[in-house]
């Protein structure tokens, strides 16, 4: 037998000396693990891939089938996350509601969201790119925007569309009708009839005693213009067509007469005393919309209204040349013609390029802003029963208390009237015996917070209590009548003048003990200032006056009969979040009260979160639009079945009449879905119908560092 | 005797000698014209074993594949899963933790202990979460995106923090320490020596800085992270 490399056997004579050193190397690695100093090594690896993934956040609201997503989904990936919608979360019918259905569709769940109005309301408008540029075209009824402009172009021209029945240009500045001048559009139209352009003495599109400068298709399809008395028509050959487009341009001189051109080609011309004659008057130029019907002119088309697209409308205050004309026409792109009409020096310029975004909020003749009737909500646990109505035209705090608006009082005239007396609930006769009144005010001077009298009105009552005022010196005075005056009073416990200009939070407590006993309690800024268990001697079994009535915000009686009156009965300051309890408000609670950081939980805190109120005014109604147009449209925003615009516990109400389009902050929301009601307030004026009335919003959601929004800024509510 | 068996003698000797002075006590018997002995049983020449184990959030994998074939290289470099963690969805400043265990798997210790090597971290777009409204979103930050990965990396066994380097606990992540830094700073010594059956825990702290933005969303960064035992 042989020896083997893995070991010996009996019989074998001898083991050579390598074979030995192996043996004992082997041993020694078996034995001992280890085979260091040997050359050779042992050694494991084992690799992986650390990988660490973003999530996205991104954010898509659906309106109207129509989807929208925050980003673009573009090769160069998401940068800004913020997309442009092409949609509106608004119905263009007033008083409609529409509903926007948000959603996430990144792998990350937002962990805030927010609605807002991203902008001033306004009303959209055509923009005048002229020098003068002055005379802003406000779109009216079935006029849209970014149709398809002009074939001939290259690039991508737009067009205004015109309904043919409804949808017209109002301009804004009252000119003196030019002698000389040059009208020119690009037209489609999509029925042979209506005015393309034309000047009346008024400024809306009503009958108007002196109407001229204009051009329309009559129902043979030919071109006319009208000077004066005369009217120039186009040849028998040159009937327009339906879906073609045409530059149209007319001219007229005083030395000349009357030129009408169609694509650059002079078509007809009259030289006639008529054509050179010149109206004389201050007018109005209107956009697809002319005084035609019923005029003097012959050839006149059925409807004013204009059927179909037109783009670069313009009027000069000579009458151009030919040549310029051809020039006009050559040009293959909306900028180059552009340049074109301004090396002409326009009077008025309308390219009609307009998408609806950019909004005018000045002035409109005819349409004052409705600023009456100004109404204040009652968002408690009774909601909407006991709305107030300002008087003497109340103010807005932009910086009221726990961050939100609040409302401002002049100290002479203005208070708030409420509109429940006796005999209905809680304000049936007589006035609540056991109760609490809690509010924020700021002010400088002495006033009347809030009070109680037996009128709704603030004339001389026969009876009033349950007042709460600050004195002459700054301190907090609760008074109520059980048959005598009882006044609580901070100067109690504290010298403090809260007459500060600051915000301060008082609540006033009252309560029998017995039939002789009552307690009232006097805390400001969450602390007990006056008043002690049992403080109050009563003399009629109750704490307070017995009556029925009513209560004032921003005035009471107690300038009248108490031992340390104010010095007026009016507020001069801001007042906000004043609510009445049926219950006697704790320690614990009017803490509470006092810690709530918002408007949304101090809400949630009145309506029962601490306790159950009976009344509550958030006095944080929003500041009046700039725009007129939009001080007649309001609106509630509903997220799921909580009202978040105008705040509020459930579903939105009726649209208060002071919900304003505009929203003074953003406010926080959930997803899905927000609903948004509109309804119109006050007396619209005619001058106002059919305006475009529109605030941008803004919708965003995010997640620590990542966000994402939608705005829209491209829709509009017909007024 | 002749001069040979006495060579073949003194080789006998002398490996004899040096299992006795190892004081090994296995039962081998060497059989020469001299002697008259048995064998009881097969004297076993065999080698130790040098295997490294990796536990994470995904399971266990070992630096041999333990396939058919047994050990050739000794290395594995597919292990499943993420040593950073498993997350696909993180933000700004939410931090993730994972733990990885490294064990010697074999008979015999590691003198020369065991090593961390990462690296080079790259970027790529991983849309996740993606819908019918969203079929391809992710940030553009590709080249930015791996040095606003913010890393630290805790060893649990020696209780010191490895990456940033410091005694004891590690600090909160911060841009300071991040996955391109981390590669320069590569490699690491988890341990001197490593004893058979023993393992070294890692505690892997991650988290997106809050220089991150939406161009940052969807991305995913990845590093090579190679461990070593050596013999």
């Amino acid at each position: 037998m042989k020896p083997t490399r893995r070991g010996l056997t009996q019989g074998q004579p001898w083991v050579s000396p390598v074979l030995g050193s192996l043996i004992l190397l082997g041993t020694v690695a078996l034995l001992s693990g280890s085979l260091v100093g040997w050359g050779a090594s042992f050694s494991g690896q084992l690799s992986g891939i650390g990988s660490f993934g973003s999530g996205t956040q991104l954010l898509s609201d659906t309106i109207g089938g129509t989807n929208c997503l925050s980003s673009s989904n573009s090769a160069a990936g998401i940068t800004t996350n913020h997309a442009a919608c092409a949609t509106y979360p608004l119905s263009t019918t007033v008083g409609s509601a529409s509903t926007t259905t948000l959603g996430n569709q990144g792998s990350v769940a937002p962990t805030s969201a927010s609605v807002a109005t991203g902008g001033t309301c306004g009303v959209q408008q055509f923009v005048d790119t002229s020098s003068v540029g002055t005379n802003i075209g406000l779109p009216l009824g079935g006029a849209t925007y970014s149709g398809a402009g002009p074939s001939s172009y290259t690039g991508s021209p737009t067009s205004v569309g015109f309904d043919g029945s409804t949808g017209w240009g109002e301009t804004l500045s009252g000119l003196t009708m030019p002698a000389n001048y040059t009208v020119m559009a690009w037209i489609k139209p999509s029925a042979l009839n209506g005015v393309i352009l034309g000047a009346t003495s008024t400024q809306s599109n009503v009958a108007a005693a002196s109407a001229d400068r204009m051009v329309w298709i009559d129902a043979a399809g030919r071109l006319d213009f009208g000077n004066d008395v005369t009217t120039l028509r186009a040849t028998a050959g040159s009937a327009l067509a339906v879906g073609t487009w045409y530059l149209v341009v007319a001219t007229k001189s005083t030395t000349t007469g009357m030129a009408l051109y169609i694509n650059g080609v002079l078509n007809n011309t009259s030289a006639s005393a008529g054509a050179k004659a010149t109206l004389n008057y201050t007018g109005y130029w209107h956009l697809g919309w002319g005084g035609a019907v019923g005029s003097a002119f012959a050839n006149l088309p059925t409807t004013d209204f204009f059927g179909g697209n037109i783009a670069d409308e313009a009027v000069f205050p000579t009458a151009l040349s030919a040549a310029a004309v051809t020039t006009l026409y050559s040009q293959t792109t909306q900028s180059g013609l552009s340049t074109q009409v301004l090396a002409n020096a326009p009077t008025s310029y309308w390219p009609l390029q307009d998408t609806g975004t950019s909004l005018y909020s000045g002035a409109i003749a005819n349409v004052a802003a409705n600023n009456t009737g100004t109404s204040y909500r009652d968002s408690s646990n009774n909601p909407g029963t006991n709305t107030g109505t300002g008087q003497g035209a109340p103010g807005v705090d932009a910086s009221g208390p726990i961050g939100d608006t609040a409302t401002t009082f002049n100290g002479t005239t203005g208070w708030i009237q409420t509109t429940l007396g006796p005999p209905t609930a809680f304000y049936a006769s007589p006035g609540p015996q056991t109760f609490s009144i809690a509010g924020w005010f700021k002010t400088t001077t002495s006033g009347s917070i809030v009070g109680f009298t037996t009128l709704q009105s603030n004339a001389a009552p026969s009876m009033w209590d349950r007042h709460m005022w600050l004195d002459a010196a700054g301190h907090v005075v609760f008074g109520v009548y059980p048959n005598a005056v009882f006044e609580v009073n901070s100067s109690a416990t504290t010298a403090k003048n809260y007459a500060d200009g600051n915000w301060h939070f008082a609540v006033a407590t009252v309560a029998p003990v017995s039939a002789t006993v009552g307690t009232v309690l006097l805390y400001v800024d969450g602390v007990l200032v006056a008043g002690a268990v049992g403080n109050e001697t009563i003399t009629g079994s109750n704490p307070a006056q017995v009556y029925g009535g009513w209560w004032h915000l921003g005035w009471s009686n107690a300038n009248n009969g108490w031992t340390d009156p104010p010095t007026t009965g009016y507020w001069s300051g801001s007042l906000g979040q004043i609510a009445v309890f049926p219950s006697v408000l704790t320690a614990a609670n009017v803490s509470s009260l006092y810690g709530a950081s918002s408007a949304s939980a101090y809400l949630g805190a009145v309506t029962g979160g601490v306790a159950t109120s009976n009344a509550f005014w958030p006095l944080d109604e929003k500041a009046q639009p700039a725009s007129p147009a939009c001080t007649y449209i309001v609106m509630t925003v509903q997220v799921g079945s909580v009202c978040v615009y105008p705040l509020a516990t459930g579903v939105c109400p009726a649209v208060p009449a002071s919900s304003w389009l505009s929203m003074s902050s953003s406010l926080s929301i959930a997803l899905p879905a927000l609903k948004f009601t509109t309804a119109t307030t006050g007396s619209v004026p005619a001058a106002a119908v059919g305006l475009h009335v529109s605030v941008p919003w803004v919708i965003t959601d995010g997640a620590n560092g990542f966000s994402s929004q939608l705005t829209h800024n491209a829709g509009y509510v017909l007024l | 005797m002749d001069s040979e068996k006495k060579s073949r003698k003194r080789g006998l000797i002398a490996a004899l000698l040096g299992v006795a002075a190892l004081g090994l006590t296995a039962a081998v018997t060497l059989g020469v014209t001299t002697f008259s002995a048995q064998v009881g049983g097969t004297g076993t020449f065999q080698t130790g074993t040098l295997l490294l184990s990796k536990t994470n959030a995904s399971g266990t994998c070992l630096s041999s594949a333990n396939s058919a074939g047994s050990i050739t290289t000794n290395i594995n470099a597919a292990c499943p899963g993420s040593d950073l963690g498993a997350g696909t969805t993180n933000v700004p400043q939410v931090n993730q933790t994972s733990t990885v265990t490294l064990t010697n798997q074999g008979s015999i210790n590691s003198a020369s202990g065991l090593t961390l090597t990462t690296g080079a971290c790259s970027a790529i777009a991983a849309p996740y979460g993606a819908s019918v409204l969203n079929p391809l979103s992710s940030g553009s930050d590709t080249a930015g995106f791996c040095g606003k990965v913010d890393i630290t990396i805790y060893n649990t066994t020696a209780a010191k923090c490895l990456y940033p380097a410091a005694v004891g606990a590690c600090p909160a992540p911060s841009n300071a320490n991040n996955l391109v830094t981390l590669a320069s700073a590569s490699p690491f010594t988890l341990a001197t020596s490593l004893a058979s059956g023993a393992s070294v825990g890692l505690t892997i702290t991650t988290q997106l800085d809050a220089s991150a933005t939406n161009a940052d969303q969807g991305l995913a960064a990845n590093a090579t992270m190679t461990y070593t035992l050596g013999q």
